[in-house]
């Protein structure tokens, strides 16, 4: 009897504990994602300037934007841009890279701080000095700036990148392959967990380099490639800073969906239009998420199963 | 390497291993190569820039490049705390980086516990919560937590850029805690007999083994907080208040269409040196990171 009201007392006290140490996280989920997230839903119905009451106007908002072919639809087809080719250059070039450090020879080390280094940098300043990096020198007596006179080394008449509306988006691109060494922390671990003895034995039978890493190597990693896959897809629709930077803030070549939803909510004050492009961001997130995780059974391969 | 040897002398003659053997000095010189070019080509931006922040504006675009200025332009650096409010943006920063520390380390730390060591029916269905939040994209709560920092009268001031960071990151809880799980209980046992507190138990025997994480942790909190441009962009609106990122964005240094590069390159510099010391600091546990990396995957 003792021992029991004892032991009652003992989970009690657990459960007591466990509120008092999540509460910091419960309290904020409830003030600052699900309140938030159930409020910018019913919001994407209204139109609201902040100042004037806010008024209910159905699906208005998304008719709206499904007509806004200056703005939406053109920043839309940017970001599946970033998303389409962006990601997969990011997953090749950084895959190619890790297995370049993925060999404990000597002086490893240095080569993977190298290569990791530029993913530490971020922030305006970076966006700042690739712009002049990239700067075009054609004619007009402007020198251009340290990529195009590489490319000049090779006879190479390097484009306008930022400021070519053609080429502003590749300079984007190119922004994010210099920190694709960052990834090596999810690529190495996988390529470590690749068996040896595997690999002997594909020797062994005759495989060469590429046939071992195309046939063992890369289905034994599938987990994660669809890790970074997933991770990059989603990043790349929260594009902000670059497009904003790079181009100049007149120019609009470059601007993803993130740039018209701050425009619309944070410089025309139009909380109810802005909402409405937040969930078709979050939808679409979600779409490219599922389907990513439906197609995933077809070619990622879990050892544990 | 020895093993590898030992493989060769089985399998056949002296003939054959020598041979494989130049193929593998073949091909291990081939690696460095490629990986040496790699390494200068990723360097390089950096090099031009640095070079770029020292020399006279004549020679920053010169073609061909000038590694090295003809006349080192020290005092770039000198004019750089004079001509822009520079001090004030760092002051400003800083504040805004040391307050989301302290928060983002405390709660983070306090919730993993609670989610690590505390039996509780709704333990795994909250945690699970935690980990879905992280799907959710922030430019969906954003629009509402403007409007509700608005109704707080919270807007042009810090509190929007710190106290969100005292209610723990997803991805921060979801680290300490698998750290956590790792720590033996027994060793929570002892000191409870010892008679210490959940509280006691906590800081004195949890904290200094997650040190590693903590430390990851902290880099990134210092690092993302330090690079925040959309934050002060949405909720700064007076100059005197604007971070460092607001300052180098709004830099426009030198007369019209004249261009001043050398501050430019200066600015963006010292504005990275902090992410490159952290880096620097916290370089043995980001290598460390990378076994954490291999938690995260499948």
């Amino acid at each position: 009897m003792v021992k029991t009201r004892r032991a009652r007392s003992l989970t009690k006290r657990e459960s007591r504990n466990f509120w008092l140490y999540t509460s910091p996280w419960i309290i904020g989920f409830v003030a600052f994602t699900a309140f938030p997230f159930l409020s910018s839903f019913i919001l994407s119905f209204m139109q609201w300037d902040v100042l004037s009451p806010p008024k209910f106007v159905g699906i208005d908002n998304y008719v709206q934007l499904s007509q806004d072919k200056t703005y939406f639809w053109k920043d839309l087809n940017n970001t599946l841009y970033y998303a389409l080719i962006g990601v997969p250059l990011t997953i090749i070039l950084g895959l190619a890279v890790s297995v370049l450090l993925s060999k404990p020879i000597r002086g490893i080390n240095f080569y993977r701080i190298v290569f990791y280094l530029p993913a530490v940098f971020g922030g305006v300043a970076v966006l700042k000095l690739w712009t002049y990096l990239l700067s075009p020198g054609t004619g007009d007596g402007m020198n251009p700036g340290l990529i195009n006179a590489m490319l000049g080394w090779f006879g190479i008449q390097g484009p306008g990148w930022s400021q070519d509306p053609h080429w502003a988006k590749p300079a984007v691109l190119l922004v994010g392959l210099w920190g694709v060494g960052g990834s090596m922390m999810i690529w190495l671990p996988a390529l470590a967990s690749v068996p040896k003895d595997l690999l002997e034995a594909g020797e062994i039978d005759g495989a060469n380099r590429f046939q071992r890493f195309w046939r063992i190597t890369v289905p034994l990693i599938t987990p994660a490639i669809f890790f970074q896959l997933t991770m990059g897809i989603i990043g790349s629709f929260q594009i902000f800073m670059e497009p904003v930077i790079m181009p100049g803030s007149s120019k609009t070549w470059t601007d993803s969906l993130m740039v018209v939803l701050f425009d619309n909510a944070f410089r025309f004050y139009k909380m109810g239009y802005a909402s409405a492009i937040a969930w078709v961001i979050f939808i679409m997130i979600m779409l490219v998420t599922l389907v990513n995780l439906y197609f995933s059974r077809r070619w990622v391969y879990y050892e544990s199963k | 390497m020895s093993r590898n040897n030992a493989v060769a002398t089985e399998k056949g003659t002296p003939v054959r291993r020598q041979s494989t053997r130049l193929m593998r000095n073949i091909r291990l010189v081939l690696r460095y190569a490629v990986l040496t070019m790699g390494a200068v080509l990723f360097l390089l931006p950096l090099i031009w820039t640095i070079s770029g922040s020292l020399k006279p504006p004549g020679e920053i675009f010169t073609v061909p490049i000038r590694w090295i200025p003809s006349d080192f332009q020290w005092d770039t650096y000198v004019r750089l705390f004079s001509v822009f409010p520079f001090w004030i943006y760092v002051k400003n920063t800083l504040i805004i980086v040391a307050f989301a520390l302290i928060g983002q380390l405390a709660s983070s730390v306090l919730v993993a516990y609670g989610f690590a060591r505390f039996r509780h029916r709704l333990n795994g269905p909250l945690f699970i919560l935690v980990l879905s939040t992280m799907m959710i994209p922030g430019q969906v709560t954003m629009i509402p937590q403007y409007l509700i920092y608005k109704e707080l009268s919270w807007i042009d001031t810090y509190l929007p850029l710190i106290v969100p960071n005292y209610f723990a990151a997803a991805i921060n809880i979801f680290l300490l805690r698998q750290f956590m799980l790792t720590i033996p209980k027994e060793l929570d046992e002892s000191a409870k007999i010892d008679g210490a507190n959940s509280f006691g138990i906590l800081v004195r025997i949890i904290m200094p083994m997650c040190l590693p994480i903590l430390v990851t942790i902290g880099i990134w909190t210092i690092n993302s907080n330090w690079n925040d441009f959309m934050g002060p962009l949405i909720y700064l609106s007076t100059p005197e208040k604007y971070t460092l990122q607001m300052g180098i964005y709004n830099l426009n240094a030198g007369r019209q269409g004249l261009t001043d590069y050398g501050l430019m390159f200066a600015a963006s510099l010292v504005t990275l040196l902090p992410s490159l010391l952290l880096f620097a600091f916290g370089q043995k546990y980001f290598m460390s990171g990378i076994k954490i990396g291999g938690a995260l995957k499948g």
